[in-house]
């Protein structure tokens, strides 16, 4: 591995950008519900603070093989997402493979997986309800976030993540790039879509069992997945060229306005029921996808 | 879209909260706070123990000394004990009864001697019983009744 | 103290994520204590953050004197908080069992069965009180996890 490779999975945009990133967009989803609801909200370093706290609790001890996969899934998680955000061409100078699109979606789906796994090693009834709930929504959204991955991708006839930087008149990219954006409070398990991990509706889901600092790890993967999953959607509608650091000032300030975006329907809406979300990206975002991918096949096969 | 035109009111009207740790003015002039006894009028009568329905007011008599004492980690702050209060010794102050570690710290026991009480001089009593034996010798003039044991006593030897 | 032992006391005195445990409550307190999440008091403001399983948690906020039913739950949340943790007893229910003291299913104040760090006088407690009581218990929790040897460096 060359040393811009490790300075892209190490230094920007890799651990040592996304992991306060992370901390960065979870503060700011707070605070802006906070204030949508006329409250104060929690202070700039809440998170890093929660994080350190639960990496200092003891841990109920388990035995088995349990005890080991249940460390294991969130590690993978914050692997997975640190290479998935090391992956994005957030400047976008002709570096990366000609695969690269297929292994970041690749690397966005190994939490989930892990996520729901985890929830059915953990033994407890909760975690089973939420397992259930989070594959159910999984396949879900799956439908949508990956036609819409597609039909990007047609628009330029490659999976290269550093070609589809640069975006084109072409509709299907745009309608593409909003089906993204659809599928991400699924994926994030934001309201309405946050059957998963109801709060107190089925006490913690998955997460019941955890403690300590295996806590803090997932706590840290959520927020890895909101720079990883905003920064898809940024990378993909920026345009390329110019010096490097107006780009990544604006990376970060157009996924701020994601998040504050998602925030904004998370707040004004309440969760959805699992049948609904079904019907949602089955029914609606389905039939975007499927425009999306159409327009992007015509405009391209047209000529 | 009701609920985005709410959302943007309440991001123009701002946070309603108190900024925390606050420093406004927690309790108004009504609030059911801490009892307090003036221990110079109280009289010991234990009404407030018993109207108390927690047992938070406890009254011991010995003697010439009683003692009262409140558990506010008890106290239901009801005051069923400020209406019984007949000499209205007891008031209940707006405040808020403080945070404790241990059970029964915030006890607090008042030691109070029974006060004693003036008799009138003796000039005076011999007056009130030479009207008692007019009285007497008047009713032995009409009749013979029957004179009780105790006014039998106390008239003088001359009857 | 070094760096890091300073660094997870400051922490732990920042992130009080609490545990809501109602052993047969007239609710009173509860809906106190649910009031201080409200906008008007947001306690989310000093990191308090209100979890739905108790391994989540580091103090556990109970109500109500101990009924013969909760007795069990109780015990069981109390071992499955995990160190360092604190418990926060609101209302005078937990401290004497108020009105219900001398009942045949009441199984007496709190702490004959677990140990209490903080009680919050009050029927109910104003929501000042309770925020109080659980900024304490923080404090005490950040305190407990210092080993022993180095206590005498805390400042106050």
């Amino acid at each position: 591995m060359n040393l811009t490779g490790m300075i892209h999975l190490f230094l920007f945009p890799g651990m040592l950008f996304a992991i306060p990133a992370g901390w960065f967009f979870v503060w700011g989803e707070h605070k802006a519900v906070a204030r949508m609801q006329r409250r104060i909200g929690p202070p700039l370093l809440q998170p890093f603070y929660d994080f350190v706290k639960l990496t200092g609790k003891s841990t109920p001890s388990r035995h088995g093989i349990e005890a080991d996969l249940l460390r294991l899934y969130p590690a993978i998680s914050v692997l997975s997402l640190i290479g998935a955000i090391a992956l994005l061409p957030v400047i976008p100078d002709g570096r990366g493979f000609s695969g690269d699109g297929i292994l970041m979606v690749a690397l966005l789906e190994l939490p989930s997986v892990c996520f729901i796994l985890a929830g059915f090693t953990s033994g407890s009834i909760f975690g089973e309800i939420g397992a259930i709930r989070e594959a159910v929504l999984s396949v879900a959204n799956n439908l949508v976030f990956l036609l819409a991955i597609v039909s990007v991708a047609v628009t330029k006839g490659t999976f290269s993540l550093s070609e589809l930087a640069a975006p084109t008149w072409n509709p299907g990219h745009w309608i593409g790039v909003l089906g993204i954006l659809l599928c991400i409070p699924a994926k994030l398990r934001l309201n309405p879509f946050s059957s998963a991990s109801a709060e107190q509706e089925i006490y913690s889901g998955p997460l019941t069992e955890y403690a300590g600092a295996a806590l803090g790890m997932w706590n840290l993967a959520h927020g890895l997945e909101w720079v990883a999953l905003t920064g898809l959607v940024t990378v993909l509608v920026l345009p390329v060229g110019g010096p490097w650091w107006p780009h990544a000032i604006l990376f970060v300030a157009v996924s701020f306005a994601e998040v504050l975006l998602l925030s904004a329907i998370s707040a004004a809406t309440a969760r959805f029921t699992l049948k609904r979300s079904i019907r949602f990206y089955w029914e609606w975002a389905a039939v975007l996808a499927v425009l999306a991918i159409t327009s992007s096949m015509y405009m391209r096969f047209r000529s | 879209m009701n609920v985005l035109r709410l959302i943007l009111n309440n991001l123009r009207r701002g946070p309603v909260s108190f900024p925390l740790p606050h420093k406004h003015q927690c309790t108004s002039e009504e609030y059911r706070g801490l009892i307090e006894n003036d221990a110079e009028r109280c009289i010991g009568c234990g009404a407030c123990a018993y109207a108390c329905p927690t047992a938070a007011i406890e009254v011991k008599r010995a003697g010439d000394t009683y003692s009262w004492s409140y558990d506010p980690g008890k106290c239901t702050f009801c005051g069923a004990c400020i209406v019984r209060c007949k000499p209205a010794t007891l008031t209940m102050e707006s405040k808020l009864p403080p945070l404790y570690s241990v059970q029964g710290e915030l006890k607090q026991v008042l030691e109070m001697v029974r006060k004693k009480v003036v008799r009138p001089t003796a000039p005076a009593a011999a007056k009130l019983d030479v009207v008692a034996n007019a009285t007497a010798a008047s009713a032995t003039a009409l009749s013979q009744p029957v004179v009780p044991a105790t006014q039998a006593e106390n008239a003088p030897p001359s009857a | 103290m070094n760096l890091l032992e300073r660094l997870l006391h400051k922490c732990r005195r920042k992130s009080p994520w609490i545990f809501h445990l109602n052993t047969g409550s007239c609710n009173g307190c509860d809906i106190e204590l649910v009031t201080c999440l409200s906008p008007r008091y947001d306690v989310e403001q000093i990191g308090i953050h209100l979890e739905g399983s108790p391994r989540h948690a580091d103090i556990i906020c109970i109500t109500g004197p101990v009924t013969r039913n909760t007795l069990e739950a109780v015990k069981t949340v109390y071992s499955q908080v995990c160190e360092p943790k604190a418990v926060v007893a609101i209302g005078s229910c937990p401290a004497s069992c108020n009105v219900f003291a001398g009942s045949p299913v009441i199984e007496g104040p709190l702490s004959k069965h677990i140990p209490v760090d903080v009680y919050v006088p009050g029927c109910p407690p104003h929501p000042d009180a309770i925020i109080a009581g659980i900024a304490r218990a923080a404090q005490i929790l950040a305190d407990r996890g210092v080993p022993e040897k180095k206590k005498g460096e805390l400042q106050k």
